[in-house]
């Protein structure tokens, strides 16, 4: 037995365990992504088939303005309702899901005694399963990302999908700075009710500064929507370096808080 | 009962646990002696399974060592730490697994892994390897955990009540296992806790009575009971009150208005002769057992 085996069967442990997670997610972002795209067709036909006069009317209205626009552009729509939305909510609670399948659930079930009482070092357990939770959640929402562009192509809609991509990318890797810190707090409790209802609090507490101007770049749910790179178009290096950093000091807080905890 | 080699398994020293306000454990010494098995005994709270989960790091010690196999628990490498099986009180295995699922993850931990001894041992206890986890019983999930455990080809094993909720045929079924595999066999020892005192007495070589985080003997089984004997006497007036100032006497229960039982720890023939020499309607030597010394060392029973 070697170190590598050792981790390869913590991950597949992992990936075992949360086999439902990662089929009911997969499932979820194909219907989403296949709804959107059907959204856009009918919304579009409609808006497409408006009188001027009435255009005119409603450009009077800001959300009449802003449906207008969604509904005309389509690599603007892909972008707010995938990456600024569906991606941004869906991946919040399958990170609180996924956090607390794996630590606070554990410990209820008292199958973490059972976990940590076999050969290996606690790093070793805590690591595998934020390695294991990160590729679930790259895996799901990559694959998202893939069923959002395939089928856009079967509809006929083009966009920058390398941007997309891009942008999707961005906004997963902010996301495993929430799922990161969803795991911190899923380690302090032995009950998984808990510790989602506070990585929900949680979740509310980073989303509130983005809805104000001038405490936005505080918010991981506005990074998450990748808007600087996708709209504003500043170069996604530096945010995404911030999300990578972040993500190391929330494991290292993690790790040092899984390491000393009792079980 | 095992023969007994002089190294050293499990050794614990000045063991301490704090929990809050609460002190579990209050400063355990205590040695496991390779080739040997040790029995854990003492009422529920006593301390019991707070000393098994530092043994095996599931919580952190507050003041102490744990050496085991010679060397501190902090320090052990994976192989070393691959040489300890352990079946907990609540086996708290992966109920969304298999059997087979779940021996192909334990395996994978284990370079001495028995695939023979594990194929022999599910059949022998008649575990069903396609059956999910969560439709077993109590009594075949202890069993697989056990199974586990064995096939892991340990040098040291510990088992925290592991035969609480076993029907007896299932009991000594379990204990036979461990008998087979560790019994007489050189450098493998165990550490069992368990309320079972007369399994216990069967497969120990040492019992240690903890009682409120406190060790507050260890010593054989044999041991135990030939230090402590208790004189059951039925007087036929007042004996004198100096013959229970007597050294050596630990206890004395009334038992009726003249009949007495007398716990004696040492000095027992002069006890005894004193006794005798006053008029009564009976005097017997009464062997303590197990199950006394549990009741005396823990200050009656509290489970």
């Amino acid at each position: 037995m070697n170190m590598k085996s050792a981790f390869k069967n913590l991950i597949s442990k992992e990936i075992l365990h949360l086999r439902w997670v990662i089929v009911a997610g997969l499932l979820l972002n194909a219907a989403l992504s296949a709804l959107l795209v059907i959204t856009y067709r009918y919304m579009g036909k409609i808006v497409g088939e408006l009188p001027p006069e009435m255009l005119e009317m409603l450009s009077k209205y800001r959300l009449a303005r802003e449906l207008t626009a969604l509904f005309s552009n389509y690599p603007y729509y892909v972008w707010s309702q995938w990456n600024a939305k569906n991606l941004t909510q869906l991946l919040a609670v399958i990170s609180i899901v996924i956090s607390s399948i794996q630590f606070a659930s554990e410990n209820s079930k008292k199958t973490i005694g059972f976990y940590l009482t076999r050969p290996i070092r606690r790093a070793e357990g805590f690591t595998a399963k934020l390695s294991a939770g990160a590729a679930i959640i790259f895996a799901i929402f990559g694959g998202g990302a893939a069923v959002m562009w395939l089928a856009s192509r079967i509809a006929g809609y083009d966009a920058d999908w390398g941007r997309f991509f891009a942008a999707s990318f961005i906004s997963i890797v902010w996301g495993l700075v929430f799922y990161s810190a969803t795991s911190i707090i899923s380690v302090l409790f032995s009950d998984p009710i808990p510790a989602a209802a506070v990585s929900g609090a949680c979740a509310l507490l980073l989303f509130a500064p983005g809805m104000f101007e001038k405490t936005r770049s505080l918010s991981v749910f506005y990074h998450m929507s990748a808007v600087e790179y996708y709209v504003l178009g500043k170069p996604p290096f530096l945010s995404t370096l911030a999300a990578v950093a972040l993500c190391s000091v929330l494991f290292a807080a993690g790790l040092k808080i899984f390491e000393k905890k009792d079980f | 009962m095992v023969k007994m080699s002089s190294d050293v398994c499990l050794s614990l020293k000045n063991l301490k646990k704090d929990f809050k306000a609460k002190q579990a454990l209050k400063g355990i010494t205590l040695t496991l002696e390779e080739g040997s098995v040790l029995g854990l005994v003492g009422p529920n709270g006593a301390g019991k399974t707070t000393m098994i989960k530092l043994i095996m790091g599931l919580l952190r010690p507050t003041a102490g060592s744990i050496k085991i196999f010679g060397k501190d628990r902090n320090e052990m490498t994976r192989a070393e730490l691959s040489q300890i099986g352990y079946v907990a009180d609540e086996p708290g295995l992966y109920e969304f697994m298999t059997v087979r699922q779940i021996i192909a993850f334990n395996s994978g931990f284990y370079p001495k892994w028995n695939r023979e001894r594990c194929g022999d041992l599910l059949s022998r206890l008649k575990l069903p390897p396609d059956e999910k986890i969560k439709h077993l019983s109590r009594g075949m999930k202890a069993q697989l955990s056990l199974v586990l455990a064995l096939s892991s080809m340990p040098r040291l094993l510990i088992l925290d009540e592991p035969l609480e909720g076993l029907d007896p045929l299932r009991r000594i079924e379990f204990l036979n296992l461990i008998i087979e595999d560790f019994a007489g066999r050189e450098g493998k020892s165990v550490l069992i806790s368990s309320h079972y005192l007369e399994e216990l007495e069967r497969i120990a070589d040492k019992i240690a009575f903890l009682n409120e985080g406190l060790l507050v003997k260890a010593a054989s089984a044999d041991k135990l009971k030939a230090d402590e004997k208790t004189i059951r006497v039925v007087f036929q007036k007042e004996p004198p009150g100096e013959l229970f100032k007597m050294p050596g006497i630990k206890d004395i229960r009334r038992e009726g208005k003249l009949a007495f039982l007398i716990t004696v720890e040492n000095n027992f023939n002069e006890i005894y002769e004193a006794c005798s020499r006053f008029p009564h309607y009976v005097l017997d030597i009464y062997h303590r057992n197990l199950e006394d010394l549990f009741r005396d060392y823990s200050g009656g029973y509290k489970a």
